[in-house]
């Protein structure tokens, strides 16, 4: 743990993370809830990175502010219903996706969204982290307040239960059949 | 399907793929919440997720007054220690309760002179994760009342889908560090993994 900084100090080390994370954050947000509430979440994160400055590990500053986003995350969705995370509104009702899906992806993506959304939430988790937010899993042990280890274990079950999801995916599209039930009941 | 392809994969459904980079409102927009934020106080005490600076705002959605969290106690629920008997093991059991994730609460500042009046502390290992309990098997005992129990069972309160502590779920494997108050294990940094700080904590709370 850093010292205590000197008040100019301060200031200075906290424009310069906040340069360097808000935009990383503002999508981390967007990506997970409804964009309504996805700014309050930025600014909540941001306000416990200038009170906490003090304690954000240097070099970890974006996977230790995520950290804080995820709790303001859960926090956001309890007290609000209607911030369904945009990937639940995609895999869910048909009549919302329009909106969100990217307009030049093809029909064929919708696999990867039903796949992805039938994990655990454990697991799209880590995922998204991993692929969206393009962190290694190191840095996602400090999202998620675990070991690098953990971390590495966890990743390895989630892509291997995802590659599966995917597989079982392309089967139905084939055959019109469903071959397995909802991988993680098999753990 | 190799990581690089699986990554590609996930990332042509990422909800922002497409989203267009900042444009001059917003980067005005940012430059205001980082002037709004810098003029808040941070003495004032420590609040989990969202503190409570006392001025007004002119963002678009919530003040930041708005944003703090709701004040709530880390509430108790009896919940007694279970002995069991029938255990061919001969194994002393006890259960507790995790707090329900969906109160929003404001936090006391840790301290270790709180820490050491715990009446319940422990270290353990995961053995098992589900999401309604954990179970662990108790590496040593720092305080209890009662029996010492070799195995603890915690509950995750009925609403809650996952079970966590401070926002981070139980890790099977993983050592954590847990204090109780009448049956419901403690959050706000007087439970959980078992890091060097806590360690160090724990030890300077329950000498010998």
């Amino acid at each position: 743990m850093s010292r205590a900084l000197l008040p100019d100090d301060r200031a200075r080390r906290f424009e310069q993370v906040f340069a360097e994370v808000y935009e990383p954050l503002r999508r981390h947000a967007q990506r997970r809830i409804d964009a309504s509430l996805a700014q309050d979440v930025v600014a909540e994160t941001l306000l416990v990175l200038w009170r906490r400055l003090d304690q954000v590990p240097e070099g970890s500053e974006l996977p230790w502010c995520y950290g804080v986003a995820r709790r303001c995350l859960a926090n956001a969705r309890r007290s609000n219903r209607r911030g369904l995370r945009l990937i639940e509104r995609v895999a869910g009702q048909a009549d919302t996706t329009t909106a969100v899906l990217d307009p030049s992806s093809g029909a064929d993506d919708s696999h990867i969204t039903e796949a992805l959304a039938r994990l655990s939430v454990d697991d799209q988790e880590i995922l998204q982290l991993w692929a969206w937010e393009g962190l290694e899993p190191r840095d996602i042990a400090v999202v998620l307040g675990v070991s690098a280890n953990a971390v590495s274990i966890r990743l390895h079950r989630a892509k291997r239960r995802l590659r599966a999801r995917l597989d079982n995916g392309k089967e139905l599209l084939a055959t019109g059949h469903e071959g397995f039930g909802r991988e993680e009941d098999t753990q | 399907m190799n990581d690089d392809e699986l990554r590609n994969l996930l990332r042509v459904v990422d909800p922002v793929r497409s989203s267009l980079p900042q444009g001059a409102a917003d980067e005005a927009a940012a430059q205001r919440l980082l002037e709004e934020i810098m003029q808040t106080s941070i003495e004032t005490p420590d609040v989990r997720d969202a503190p409570r600076p006392a001025h007004r705002s002119r963002r678009r959605g919530r003040s930041l007054a708005g944003l703090a969290a709701a004040a709530a106690a880390v509430a108790a629920i009896a919940v007694g220690v279970v002995v069991n008997d029938d255990d061919k093991d001969q194994q002393v059991a006890a259960s507790f309760a995790l707090p329900d994730a969906g109160v929003i609460s404001s936090c006391i500042a840790f301290d270790v002179n709180l820490l050491a009046q715990m009446p319940t502390a422990f270290k353990g290992t995961v053995t098992s994760v589900t999401d309604s309990e954990v179970g662990l098997t108790v590496d040593r005992w720092y305080v209890a009342e009662g029996e010492r129990a070799d195995v603890v069972t915690l509950q995750v309160a009925a609403g809650n889908t996952s079970a966590s502590l401070d926002g981070t779920t139980f890790v099977q494997g993983e050592t954590y560090l847990v204090t109780a108050t009448e049956g419901m294990v403690n959050s706000c940094g007087f439970s959980g993994l078992a890091t060097p700080e806590l360690e160090s904590a724990f030890a300077s709370a329950f000498p010998g």
